[in-house]
């Protein structure tokens, strides 16, 4: 038993190390799985576009661009999940979440689709903890939902350091420390340009 | 020669097809099958006599023909001689006519003196008397005709008071007027008519003299050409002076000119062409029922002129529009697929502008005949090929197909988001309120198949708002088409009452416009017979019901589902009986 537990992954997934985070070794990891959709040049130059409206401040053009792509390609998760951010931008949180949720349906396991949603809980259970009026069980309840959103992303792509470091966030609002330490350290050896948070500290023996 | 007759003793229908082109003939038989079905009659006999050569025969046609329509059931083909089914047999091994043996209908209707057949046109039979007799409509079971009936019948402008005078003789007195004429009377009178001295000089003449000033050598209206030399100079005139009065939507003058000149004159091949091509479409505008058969010979007249080149474009694009119109779109699709096979091969340099129309019509055609993947695929294709930037009427078309497409995949977010697009596009561009009104009606659609009912009707009556600020751009057939989808969704949400008065309106309006054959006024009548039944209106439901399924039944090539759905409100009819 105590032979079995020392070989899972210290995350607390239930995993062996070798399938689950330590998988990460920069000596032992795949690379990345790259998604291939097709793209027309129309759609190339429309998104372009929108993305430009976007970075300009102009949400709403950029909205209207990434509906339009969705539109002529509903099967690029891509443009859906360029169409939820920009509902985000338009504190359009339901659409944005629905966006999300059709590019996973389309393309599944789309890393960046489960990553947009664990965020959204994420942003949900620091705002039900900083409201001061909801329970410790709701703020835990939403923060189990983005860790269970973050892990399908990290079961895609788990190279995503950012999702680690959002997944490590998510933990500790579970007051869960000890998986959050594990994926904090794991995000910050994935981007150093990372900066540890406070109340974090990083774990010696992970690697 | 050709004739139609119905002997009611054997239950066969006859119908010869002499002097008829391969098209006429081919349609004439599709319609016909369908009528002997509705009416239960058990044979049909088709003559298409001894053929030269197999290939191009009107022979060949009605094979095909019964090939086609093998899938619809409604010819026992266990019956038919084994040559029917042969790629190319032997002129000499095959018979001079064939029975098509009817499947046996159980809904069958019983032949009346109002039961009539569609008329068709033998082109080539010289007969006066036969011609009249396929060229008006078929009444198997009338025994005289109203003056009225007979003067449109015979036409080139006679009328009953000129008929009235043919009648009496001598000796009549003038008091003892009559108003009805037996079959054979009629066609004297036609022989008369097209005698006398009289009817040289019409109303087109008149028409013609007072707008152009000009003395025009114009030979007698009469079935038979005359002696006097063609002006093919004048005719062209004519024939221009009618294309003109078609762009003007003049159709009834241009139609009348156009008859007058193709039936007394002999035209040079293009003219004719061109005078056979105007006319059909002039009559497919006025809604008249041999529009396309008008068509489909000016289509039968080119090809037989040489080889498929790109001056056939103008009939198949006529033709399709006309199906398409009609609400046949695979037959639509078809005729804008050989166009297009035509314009390629004859490598004819479209625009960029005719692409993306060809493009998006393509998808429409597809759409509305229920291949939603390939519309889907063809706008896809479109967007991976642009020629160049789609204007803003062009994408809020595009976006609009989108939605409809998504829709009928139960795709409900992306209908939305496109037809949230094709609103955006159409505000920006010049689209004419009957463009904008359809696009809200289909999100009306979208909101009915989300449940919210309360939007759809909202969303319909906004559509009727702006058709109703241009009435004269509406022919009252999208306004039926909104009546009817805002009569569903009042039924969906419990207004029974006011579903019930939309219904009636929309119904009526379907009549209106003459699109009493379009599939969509045969769903409001299916629709209205559901919302009757649950009312407790049974003989009303039943007589929705059963018109209905006539309507699905005249086309061979008709919604299979539909029809099914028709039969099953019949059935529960007939239970709650």
């Amino acid at each position: 038993m105590g032979e079995h537990r020392r070989n899972l992954c210290t995350c607390g997934s239930g995993k062996h190390r070798n399938a689950c985070c330590n998988r990460l070794s920069p000596a032992t990891s795949a690379g990345r799985k790259q998604w291939h959709f097709e793209v027309t040049s129309e759609e190339e130059e429309l998104r372009a576009k929108s993305l430009a409206f976007r970075s300009t401040g102009s949400h709403e053009d950029a909205c209207s661009g990434f509906e339009e792509l969705v539109a002529m390609s509903p099967t690029n998760a891509v443009y859906w999940t360029d169409l939820g951010l920009s509902y985000l931008d338009l504190s359009r949180t339901q659409d944005a979440s629905e966006a999300f949720k059709r590019g996973i349906q389309v393309a599944p396991g789309y890393p960046s689709a489960f990553y947009n949603l664990g965020n959204i809980s994420l942003d949900e259970s620091v705002r039900l903890h900083n409201s001061g009026i909801a329970s410790r069980a709701d703020v835990a309840q939403e923060a189990d939902r983005a860790i269970a959103y973050f892990r399908e992303c990290l079961d895609s792509d788990a190279k995503y350091a950012a999702c680690h470091y959002n997944l490590a966030l998510a933990y500790r609002m579970a007051s869960r420390p000890k998986e959050a330490g594990h994926h904090m350290t794991i995000a910050l050896r994935l981007d150093p340009s990372f900066t540890l948070p406070d109340g974090f500290r990083m774990q010696r023996d992970q690697f | 020669m050709a004739d139609q007759r119905y002997s009611s003793n054997n239950s066969e229908f006859f119908l010869d097809l002499h002097g008829t082109t391969r098209a006429e003939a081919k349609r004439t038989v599709r319609v016909r099958i369908a009528e002997c079905f509705k009416y239960g009659i058990e044979c049909l006999k088709v003559v298409y006599g001894s053929p030269d050569e197999f290939q191009g025969s009107i022979a060949e046609a009605i094979f095909q023909l019964i090939k086609e329509t093998a899938e619809t059931s409604y010819l026992a083909l266990e019956m038919l001689p084994s040559y029917v089914f042969m790629p190319n047999p032997r002129p000499e091994f095959i018979s001079t006519y064939v029975r098509l043996y009817l499947s046996r209908n159980d809904r069958s209707l019983l032949l009346d003196s109002d039961t009539v057949f569609s008329p068709f046109t033998p082109k080539y039979e010289r007969d006066l008397a036969r011609r009249l007799r396929c060229k008006t409509p078929y009444f198997p079971l009338r025994t005289e005709y109203t003056l009225q009936w007979a003067s449109r019948a015979i036409g080139h402008g006679c009328t009953p008071e000129i008929l009235t005078s043919l009648l009496k003789r001598p000796s009549q007195k003038s008091g003892n007027q009559r108003d009805h004429v037996t079959w054979s009377e009629l066609c004297e009178l036609a022989v008369k008519y097209k005698t006398r001295p009289a009817a040289t000089f019409t109303e087109v003449q008149n028409i013609f003299d007072s707008q152009t000033n000009h003395e025009i050598d114009r030979p007698s209206v009469s079935d038979d050409m005359t002696d006097a030399a063609p002006n093919t100079e004048t005719y062209n005139e004519i024939v221009a002076r009618a294309l003109h009065l078609e762009e003007q939507s003049h159709y009834s003058e241009a139609e009348l000119l156009l008859t007058e000149l193709l039936t007394a004159t002999p035209l040079s091949s293009e003219l004719e062409d061109e005078a056979f091509l105007s006319l059909g479409r002039v009559k497919v505008a006025m809604k008249q029922r041999d529009g396309e058969t008008t068509l489909l010979q000016a289509l039968e007249l080119r090809k037989t002129r040489g080889p498929r080149g790109t001056d056939l474009l103008p009939n198949l694009e006529a033709l399709a529009m006309y199906y398409r119109q009609s609400g046949e779109y695979e037959r639509a699709s078809a005729m804008l697929a050989e166009a297009s096979e035509i314009a390629e091969a004859g490598h004819r340099i479209a625009n960029a502008s005719e692409v993306i129309a060809g493009y998006l019509q393509s998808a429409e055609l597809a759409h509305f005949a229920g291949r939603h993947k390939d519309s889907l695929d063809t706008l896809k294709e479109l967007s991976g090929f642009l020629p160049r930037q789609l204007t803003d009427f062009e994408n809020a078309i595009r976006f609009d197909l989108l939605g409809l497409n998504h829709l009928s995949v139960d795709s409900l977010l992306e209908a939305e988001l496109a037809f949230q697009s094709s609103v955006r596009y159409a505000n920006k561009s010049e689209m004419s309120s009957e463009g904008k009104a359809c696009i809200l009606m289909h999100r009306g659609r979208l909101k009915r198949k989300r449940e919210q009912f309360a939007e759809a009707i909202h969303l319909y009556e906004e559509a009727a708002d702006i058709l109703r600020q241009s009435p004269e751009l509406s022919d009252g057939f999208l306004e039926a088409q909104l009546l009817s989808s805002r009569a569903v969704a009042l039924k969906c949400s419990g207004q029974e009452a006011e579903a019930k008065l939309s219904y009636n309106r929309a119904i009526e309006l379907f009549q209106m416009c003459g699109a009493t054959e379009h599939p969509e006024y045969a769903k409001s009548l299916q629709s209205r017979a559901v919302l009757l039944l649950s009312c407790g209106d049974v003989k009303q439901a039943e007589q929705d019901a059963q018109l209905a399924l006539e309507i699905a039944e005249l086309k061979v090539s008709s919604d299979s589902t539909f029809r099914l759905l028709c039969s099953t409100i019949l059935e529960e009819i007939a239970e709650k009986i």
